[in-house]
């Protein structure tokens, strides 16, 4: 990622010759800033992820409230007086529980959703974690974490986020193209089988037996890395590849994304389809009906499950700058309750992210800045 | 038995005619659309034709079909072929229209570059030269060649279908070697003339890094030839002020003199190389000047800490320099002294300057002599972070003859590597210009290593990282080289820093302080030529260059950025 100073793009723009790069070392989670109290509302919220840089150690969370449209930032800092780590990966709700796997810190967050606290924590050291990537809660006793160099899925109790052991991959080969990487990532149940999308250097979904927390079996797609996961309400599996990277002359792959549904009882591929080369993320997000995906590749696209394939237009465009290039989409939300569409604008992986919302048609309500490199979503 | 053979068979047409009428509502169902490209995207390169061939159901010779782009019919048969000859989506849809009604469907299609190859090689501008049954290897980039097929010809000949070739002939005379390249979207060539000469026809070459200079009284200086070629056995010479001060001697590692500034004055230098084809002179204007300290100029009430001149800024080739994503873009034009009037605008106000790949530089200077206070005098401000740093060298001179202008003896301030495995002293680098549009900028180095300044065209689209202040065809930078440590893993680039000493590098003296956050550096850690304490008492030039070679696919070249350089003896 190139380094760059935080700024806005306006005031990059003034700056003449950029200097390129910068990260932003001091954003909404600055301990020095003079933030206000955070204020807490019961009821309806939306919580926003900010990644971060790597290394920065600069992740932070942000909370809006789609009633008044007022957005908190760096409400985990400020409720809690301490960090929340380098690379905030992903959000997951649990009855009033939300899990942040903070992947570069190697921690898992427990907090309140409805006053932020902390409730627990599970570190690294001493278990099979690594770098934690999704949490999905089996059961009330169970919750299954994927990693991006763990070739285990781990196991805690979501009710005081003890470490209970580990599932081993290492039947499933998921190194072997040998970059090093056993890259888990989003995960989806259905009865008693869990599915985990294997992302990095891989083409695998595996199937976890929630009964023995065993390997079940796999299935292989024709796509390299698949990113995202979800289950429609007709029991299909609906998986988003990457198809791998390019970066000048270093790629991986096509860099083609394949959109598939698959079948959750036989697992067997019903659809495979080809789609734009991505410049940034790719995600599936399903509305609360579990009827409809939203699929960010490049822009934000909205195909109900029946359809043949993904619509040619988007629902939602992608931004653009002053050079006319689109801005990197990095994640898409919807409110179950209502079908409100959030979308994060990572802008250029530097500065400060954007938040659009739009209603279920597309048409904008709101717009706010949160930190940087807003990457997930989570509604209570 | 007529009449009911009659009856019976009025009774099959009646009942075939409604089994006819049964198979109506079939036909009348509306028509079915399955396109040959699951996904409705479809891709083609411009210019070449693309055919669309969907499977229709519910259909027969009755049905109307109709293709439209931008509300315009464009076809109206079962299968489109399309061609474009702009890049672009083009969004059509496809109506069938049967008896039950209409269905609709719509595709993207998007037009691609053609990707012909694309060759990038530096040739001399006046072609190769090289002795008899001596190699040249040549080795061009080329993008695009996945598919590609290569053909060298020498003098028409076909010689090789590599895409690298050595070249090697015992005749002498001139030979046109043409490197051809070709896929399906097109095709690429370059010329590259060799003349295969006696020794006598090779041009002798030798650089250096300066050929007038200013040094105090009881110093020393030392003078080297840099990038030596075609000498064939020469015998170099010293002179100083027609004396012979260095007998006729071989090269053996360096050719270089060492100038004790003894006597003030001005002094001429003069290198000679002498061999069986010819004889080459190189002469160096020396002025010692008064001991140091002669020209101090102490700071006064008002004296500024921030700089107020900017002598040169002359940055390497890079992506960042100019044209870089939401950076200025200078056009043609330009002159040095505007690109050090902007450069100083920008340093002195909030903005912040690129130096380019390894060996770019800026010169500037302040309204006062910045004091060595033995503790931390200066303060360079970048954007360095742990994970991705681009250290810069600092160096600093004293105005030695007072005439206000950086022309004076340069002396490094010692980071941690100074003197370590991972520094390169006396190092050279030559970059060449770009022969053609948005191709990378090849260079070479006085350590036998050669390498690219890649173009990056999703930071910076300009034609050419080439600056257009910087004259000629090439530009050599002299100085010292950090080691690069930059890696790309899992589409992630590190850089990782230095411990301390250096701009643009998040060590140690990565610090908040006086001048804000910044690198934190001392005049007392000047060093000397031969890497002895320089012990300056106080310095007015500062020149900081872009100290590693190195590229990463995603962030291009490592270039380091200055924001400001500060005094931090009137910073309060």
């Amino acid at each position: 990622m190139k380094k760059m100073k935080l700024l806005l793009v306006s005031l990059l723009l003034a700056w003449g010759f950029t200097a390129c790069n910068k990260e932003d070392v001091n954003g909404p989670d600055n301990p020095g800033g003079k933030d206000p109290e955070v204020i807490v509302t019961p009821g309806e919220g939306v919580f926003i992820l900010n990644e971060g840089n790597m290394n920065a150690g600069n992740a932070s969370l942000s909370y809006y409230n789609p009633k008044t449209k007022e957005v908190q930032n760096g409400v985990f800092l400020r409720v809690n007086d301490r960090k929340l780590g380098d690379v905030g990966q992903s959000l997951t709700l649990h009855e009033n529980t939300i899990f942040i796997a903070v992947e570069n810190s190697g921690i898992i967050w427990g907090i309140d959703k409805d006053n932020f606290k902390v409730k627990g924590q599970l570190e690294a050291n001493g278990t099979n974690i690594i770098n934690p990537r999704y949490v999905h809660v089996v059961n009330a006793e169970k919750a299954y974490v994927t990693d991006l160099y763990s070739p285990n899925i781990n196991i805690f109790n979501p009710k005081d986020l003890k470490y209970k052991g580990s599932i081993s991959l290492e039947s499933a080969n998921l190194n072997e193209q040998n970059f090093g990487y056993y890259s888990t990532e989003e995960m989806v149940q259905y009865g008693d089988y869990v599915y985990v999308v294997c992302w990095s250097y891989s083409r695998k979904i595996l199937v976890i037996d929630t009964k023995t927390d065993k390997l079940a079996g796999e299935i292989v797609l024709t796509s390299w890395q698949p990113k995202s996961i979800r289950v429609d309400k007709n029991g299909k599996l609906w998986v988003i590849t990457d198809g791998g990277y390019s970066y000048g002359s270093t790629s991986f792959s096509d860099n083609v994304p394949h959109l598939y549904r698959i079948d959750a009882a036989t697992r067997k591929i019903e659809l495979d389809q080809a789609l734009d080369t991505d410049k940034a993320n790719v995600q599936i997000e399903m509305n609360g009906a579990k009827d409809k995906l939203y699929i960010i590749n490049n822009d934000i696209y909205c195909m109900a499950i029946t359809d043949a394939h993904l619509p040619v237009r988007p629902i939602i465009e992608a931004r653009t700058d002053s050079k006319g290039e689109k801005n990197k989409l990095y994640a898409v939300g919807v409110d179950p309750k209502n079908g409100d569409i959030y979308v994060a604008d990572a802008v250029d992986y530097q500065q400060s992210g954007m938040i659009y919302r739009y209603d279920v048609k597309g048409e904008l309500i709101d717009a706010f800045r949160v930190g940087i490199n807003p990457n997930h979503f989570c509604f209570k | 038995m007529r009449k009911l053979f009659g009856l019976l068979s009025l009774l099959v047409l009646l009942f075939a005619a409604c089994a006819e009428e049964k198979e109506e509502p079939t036909k009348k169902d509306l028509p079915t659309i399955t396109l040959d490209e699951a996904s409705g995207r479809y891709h083609v390169k411009k210019g070449k034709d693309l055919t669309i061939r969907p499977v229709y159901g519910n259909v027969d010779e009755q049905t109307q079909y109709t293709w439209k782009m931008n509300g315009k019919v464009v076809a109206s048969t079962p299968t489109l072929v399309f061609n474009q000859a702009e890049t672009g989506e083009y969004f059509l849809t496809i109506s069938v229209t049967n008896g039950g009604g209409t269905t609709q469907d719509e595709i993207k299609i998007t037009v691609l570059e053609l990707e012909a190859p694309f060759i990038s090689l530096n040739i001399p501008a006046d072609g190769y030269k090289i002795a008899s049954n001596t190699a040249l290897n040549l080795a061009p980039q080329v993008e695009n060649a996945a598919n590609a097929t290569f053909q060298w010809t020498v003098n028409g000949t076909v010689k090789a279908t590599t895409k690298d070739f050595e070249f090697k002939e015992a005749n002498l005379g001139t030979y046109t070697v043409v490197f051809h390249a070709k896929n399906e979207d097109g095709e690429d060539s370059v010329t590259i003339p060799v003349q295969v000469c006696s020794a006598a026809d090779l041009p002798f070459s030798w650089a250096f890094p300066w050929e007038s200079i200013n040094i105090a009284k009881g110093r020393d200086i030392k003078v080297k030839a840099y990038l030596i070629e075609n000498d064939f056995d020469g015998m170099y010479t010293w002179t100083l002020d027609d004396k012979q001060v260095q007998a006729p001697a071989k090269r053996d590692g360096d050719v270089a003199y060492v100038f004790r500034a003894d006597k003030e004055g001005d002094h001429t230098l003069t290198l000679e190389m002498k061999n069986a084809h010819g004889n080459h002179k190189q002469t160096f204007q020396i002025h010692v000047c008064p001991v140091a300290g002669t020209y101090q100029r102490a700071a006064s009430s008002v004296s500024k800490n921030n700089i107020d001149q900017c002598y040169a800024y002359v940055p390497a080739p890079g992506h960042q320099v100019n044209g870089y994503s939401y950076g200025a873009d200078f056009g043609s034009g330009w002159s040095q002294e505007k690109a050090n009037a902007h450069a100083l605008s920008l340093l002195q106000g909030d903005g912040s300057i690129s130096l380019g790949a390894q060996g770019g530089y800026v010169i500037v200077g302040f309204d006062h002599s910045v004091k060595n206070s033995g503790g931390y005098d200066l303060a360079v401000a970048g954007n360095p972070y742990s994970y991705q740093s681009e250290p810069g060298i600092v160096w600093v001179s004293q105005d030695e003859n007072g005439d206000g202008l950086p022309n004076d003896t340069w002396y490094e301030l010692a980071g941690s590597e100074y003197g370590t495995a991972n520094s390169t002293f006396e190092y050279a680098i030559t970059y060449h210009k770009p022969q053609k549009a948005q191709s990378a900028v090849t260079w070479t180095d006085n350590q036998g290593g050669s390498d690219v300044v890649p173009y990056m065209a999703q930071w910076n689209k300009k034609d050419s990282y080439w600056q257009d202040w910087i004259p000629g065809n090439k530009i050599t930078y002299f100085g010292t080289r950090l080691a690069d440590k930059s890696a790309f893993e899992n589409g992630t680039s590190t850089i990782p820093p230095y411990a301390w000493g250096y701009a643009d590098n998040a060590g140690s003296d990565y610090m908040e302080g006086k001048a804000g956050k910044a690198i934190y550096l001392k005049i007392s850690n000047a060093k000397t030529w031969d890497h002895k304490d320089a012990n300056l008492k106080y310095i007015d030039f500062v020149k900081i260059q872009t100290a590693q070679t190195g590229w990463t696919p995603n962030l291009g070249e490592i270039s380091t950025e200055v924001h400001s350089i500060i005094d931090l003896n009137l910073t309060k």
